[in-house]
């Protein structure tokens, strides 16, 4: 079978999706057993305004084997305990999306069935008072997750950091590991005229190369996936209407907040990511509902502080690939598709697709089956980001602009409804075994964007009220308590030597 | 407490009736029974006279699956209990013979293979060896088969060396026993018991909930809830008219012929499975003598020839010929209002797994997880429907494998051979051959070693295998792989043998 084994490898690209690709592939393959090369322009710029991750970039670092303060340092890190979501429900609501539980394991019925019946019992405590990583990144606080039974297990944390940085950063790790990068722009893409697979890409030098297995990391344009191969797309702008962004950074304000804010605006919404020591921010709208000129002017006035870059203007629309592997052209990342930035899947997905390509790796025969899994996968992992982001503009009571009239009366994936429903009714959230988010994610969402179910679970009535109500305070208080007595977001990053000195960034 | 018709969440269930005396019945009734405080709930029971047909009515060995343990500790039955009680041995899985072609058989018992290198699964770098002309088999790195052929038992050692630990066990058992047992651990827990023949299902006029059973004598039993567990489906389909989805095409066997038999020597600590011509035989080893029977498709086998085949495999030692009738198939709707389908009631599977009680069991702990109001009109009719479904249709595709992937020459076998499977089957099985990968769906019972067992035993073997495996250095990993036979070897050696187990856990 070593004779059937992949001997070259080409990736098309060298963003964040092209070395994240390098960087494992490298690491996975060792460089006696095949040859992986990269090319990239460094006339073609890369999306990057901080980008900020979920936890699983936490697992696909540790793989690679990344010292995590070598890391925070180089890419200009800081800690993401989840998302502060503003004027999503309602004008003047915000709560946060956090890593980690409400509550913690009652032993029985899971803790925010209690939490409904305290509350139709008068408890006028918002269910994110018992969340540590919420009530942490509230006062600006962070330290290490412990691994034991107690409060400060019950959550995890991602990064936010600059993807100018992390890509450079495991563009070092895969040159150590033999990944050969080449600069310049590539001209043609040549396809065999008998079985269609990608033979080689042209550069604007002249030089040929082949290779038997083609990464896709080209961005939007896929330039081998859509234009050579003719891929097709998945438009999902019906469920997800924003396709504008505009976006700049700014001076550093203050000491930076643990959490990305998401803050709804008339027509789409304004982030806000910190770095150690400046802020990505970025306006994400809908073309039908604002024009360029309209939106770069509202998301200037909205800024936290002074720019330190010239807005730069992107168009997307959201949606997959109607097949992510094609013969022999795997797409990863936005070459795959995109969904908006919302919930910070981008990198994830990107993780996802890498990861899907490793268990299902080919050899010169590129069995169909193997393809027709990593499309099935990555379909429902897309298809499943795309509901979860849509709940956030379809829940909203809000109808003070045609873009909230719009996505809350809009049609929605029945696998959503489905959710919806489910939760609705009883406080049920469907689970499943694939796919980015789990129950609490969904509880934060749907309770901090007003859908509060009917009914709760009825186990919830087995302990007596008085017991019940001393659980819900005990957990209070322990949440706060822990809060209280963790650090600073900013005194960990000093302490830990995440944190570049002042002045020599 | 706060549960009164003001609440606002609507008024709770606070009777439940479950209708069926069979083990079903009384597994479901117990353990709503214990679960549910007795000071909101009152469970009952119609204990139902007639055993119509069907598989559970088969006096011949009953065997499970793992988690089953769950529900005896539910019910404080420890294996002492189980072993005097119910005629008990231990379960290691069972060995299939002849079902990938005559003269084969393998060990499809409840443990891991061998460890995983570098993120690459064992089976994968086990068909790279083979290639390299390694001859050991798959289950030479198993504990479970190891220990299973050794004829020896032990459960896993406290330890936390996957490789020597990572297995498990169900039970071989007297069905009417075991029945027996719980019936009388969930009276004690406050079951509610009503002997009875149902003459009538009564429905509301308004809404078609379920209102009342009533007797042959003319008791109306009425509760909040309803729980058909009655083989014949007499309230989900009688009543309500589910509907029935039949799984023959897919499972085609339908009929079994079963008896006790005598056993010379000791009971080994798994069940067998023979294919024979038109199906295959069971024999369960029970404590004193062997529950046997044969599987057999109506319309590629008499019930004569059967009959004959049977007694010539059992020879001189056999009680009497049972006879039982069955289809492979399920409820169209588990739930429907207020009337909740479980065990036989809502799926029937071939007996080639020892699904029947996984199902019950399955059932009881996703109503529980959607205990429902008295409306139940909060979406969990539907979140049942589709997670029962989507088990037991998991649970066929893994039955449905053993006959697909045959090289037998019968008719029976040549027609399962050439039948078409579920599409998430073919899928499924379809990456195993180009690659060896063993993908795992939402819902499901067997799990990767599950499938990899059967895989490997019914020959189905992967054009490739993980590329991955390539990047191990052969010399380490030939290394490596000994090293996993031979501590594998020494641990199934060391443990006592079957018998000696269970005469040590009888004198306590």
């Amino acid at each position: 079978m070593a004779d059937k084994a992949l001997k070259r490898i080409l990736i098309v690209g060298g963003g964040t999706a092209g070395w994240m690709s390098a960087a494992a592939l490298s690491k996975k393959l060792g460089k006696d057993n095949v040859s992986i090369r990269l090319v990239e322009s460094s006339e073609i710029g890369i999306v990057g305004v901080g980008e900020a991750t979920v936890p699983h970039i936490r697992f696909f670092n540790q793989t690679l084997g990344l010292d995590e303060t070598d890391f925070m340092r180089k890419t200009q890190a800081t800690i993401k305990l989840g998302i502060k979501f503003a004027n999503w429900g309602r004008l003047g609501d915000a709560y946060i999306h956090p890593f980690g539980e409400f509550g913690r394991s009652t032993g029985d019925v899971d803790f925010h069935h209690y939490w409904l019946k305290t509350r139709q019992l008068g408890n006028p405590r918002e269910i994110f008072d018992y969340s540590l990583p919420c009530v942490a990144a509230e006062r600006g606080k962070f330290m290490l997750p412990r691994f034991d039974q107690s409060i400060l297990a019950t959550y995890g944390y991602a990064y936010h950091f600059d993807t100018n940085l992390y890509g450079p950063y495991l563009r070092g790790y895969a040159e150590a590991r033999g990944v050969r990068r080449t600069e310049g722009k590539v001209v043609d893409v040549a396809l065999n005229g008998e079985t269609g697979f990608v033979e080689s890409v042209t550069m604007e030098s002249g030089e040929v190369i082949k290779a038997d297995l083609f990464i896709d990391c080209s961005g939007f344009r896929g330039l081998i996936i859509e234009q050579k191969l003719h891929a097709g797309y998945h438009d999902w702008s019906n469920y997800l209407p924003a396709n504008r962004a505009v976006a700049c950074s700014t001076e550093w304000v203050g000491a930076p907040q643990p959490y990305t804010s998401a803050t709804a605006l008339e027509a789409g919404w304004q982030w806000r990511i910190p770095l150690q020591h400046r802020d990505g921010n970025g306006y994400v709208y809908s073309s039908e509902f604002l024009s360029d000129d309209e939106a770069a002017d509202r998301f200037l006035k909205n800024l936290p502080g002074k720019p330190i870059s010239t807005p730069i203007f992107l168009r997307f629309t959201g949606g997959i690939r109607k097949k992510t592997w094609i013969k022999n052209c795997v797409s990863v990342g936005l070459a795959g598709g995109f969904i908006e930035p919302l919930e910070s899947s981008s990198i994830y997905l990107t993780q996802q697709a890498i990861t899907a390509l490793i268990e299902n790796f080919p050899n010169k025969d590129f069995e169909a089956a193997n393809i027709d899994e990593v499309n099935r996968v990555m379909d429902l992992e897309y298809e499943r980001v795309r509901d979860f982001v849509t709940l956030h503009y379809h829940a909203t009571e809000r109808d003070d602009t045609p873009l909230w009239n719009y996505v809350r009366n809009m049609p929605i994936p029945e696998t959503l409804a489905y959710k919806l429903r489910l939760w609705r009714e009883r406080g049920h959230v469907v689970k499943y075994k694939d796919g980015m988010f789990l129950p609490p994610s969904w509880h934060a969402v749907f309770i901090g964007q007003r859908i509060v179910p009917k009914s709760y679970d009825p186990r919830a009535d087995f302990r007596p009220v008085e017991e019940v109500h001393r659980m819900m305070e005990d957990i209070r208080l322990s949440v706060d308590r822990a809060a209280d007595s963790m650090p600073t977001h900013q005194s960990f990053l000093n302490g830990s030597g995440s944190m570049i000195p002042a002045g020599a960034a | 407490m706060a549960s009164n018709a003001q609440n606002p969440s609507g008024e709770p269930v606070r009777s439940i009736l479950i209708v069926g005396g069979g083990t079903a019945g009384w597994m479901t009734a117990g353990v709503l029974a214990r679960c549910l405080p007795a000071q909101l709930y009152r469970i009952g029971l119609v204990e139902t006279a007639e055993r119509r047909g069907g598989l559970a009515a088969l006096d011949a060995g009953e065997a499970t699956l793992p988690p089953i343990t769950a529900v005896n500790q539910l019910f404080g039955l420890d294996d002492a209990a189980l072993l005097r009680g119910a005629d008990a041995t231990y379960s290691l899985g069972s060995s299939v013979t002849g079902f990938a072609r005559p003269g084969t058989s393998y060990f499809r018992t409840f443990g891991r293979f061998g460890a995983n290198i570098q993120g690459v699964a064992f089976h994968n770098l086990l068909e790279r060896m083979r290639r390299k002309g390694m001859t050991a088999s798959l289950e030479d790195y198993s504990i479970a088969a190891v220990a299973a052929r050794l004829g020896r038992f032990a459960p896993p050692a406290a330890g936390d060396d996957p490789l020597l630990t990572a297995y498990d066990h169900g039970w071989h058992w007297d069905a009417a026993d075991y029945r027996a047992l719980l019936r009388a651990a969930a009276q004690h827990a406050g079951v509610a018991r009503v002997a009875g023949e149902v003459a009538d299902v009564a429905l509301r006029g308004a809404d078609g909930f379920v209102e009342a059973v009533v007797l042959a004598d003319g008791r109306r039993l009425e509760a909040d809830l309803f729980i058909d567990c009655t083989p014949e489906a007499r309230l989900i389909e009688g009543a309500l008219g589910s509907g029935w989805e039949d799984w023959r095409h897919l499972l085609p066997c339908d009929r079994a012929v079963a008896a006790r038999c005598d056993r010379a020597g000791d009971p080994p600590p798994y069940w067998q499975a023979e294919a024979q011509a038109a199906g295959w035989r069971w024999r369960i080893p029970l404590g004193e003598s062997d529950g046997c029977g044969l599987v057999y498709a109506s319309g590629f086998c008499s019930d004569d020839e059967a009959e004959a085949a049977l007694r010539a495999s059992l020879g001189s030692g056999a009680g009497t010929l049972q006879r039982a009738r069955f289809a492979s198939g399920r409820r169209r709707n588990m739930w429907i209002r207020n009337c909740v389908a479980i065990g036989d009631a809502a799926c029937v599977l071939d007996p080639l797994e020892p699904t029947a009680l996984q199902i019950v069991q399955d059932g009881i702990g996703t109503l529980l997880n959607l205990m429902p109001r008295k409306a139940c009109d909060a979406g969990e009719t539907d979140e049942f429907n589709r997670l029962m479904g989507e088990t037991v249709e998991r649970m066929r595709d893994f039955l449905i494998l053993r006959y697909k992937a045959n090289a037998r020459a019968e008719p029976f076998w040549a027609e399962r051979r050439a039948a078409a499977v579920p599409d998430l089957l073919e899928h499924k099985m379809r990456v195993f051959e180009a690659s060896g990968r063993v993908l795992e769906w939402d819902e499901e019972t067997f799990f990767e070693a599950d499938w990899v067992a059967v895989y490997f035993g019914q020959e189905m073997r992967p054009r490739h295998y993980d590329a991955f495996a390539d990047t191990i250095d052969a010399k380490l990993l030939r290394e490596r792989m000994a090293e996993m036979r031979r501590s594998i070897l020494a641990a199934a050696e060391s443990l006592p043998t079957h018998r000696a187990f269970i005469e040590a856990q009888l004198r306590g």
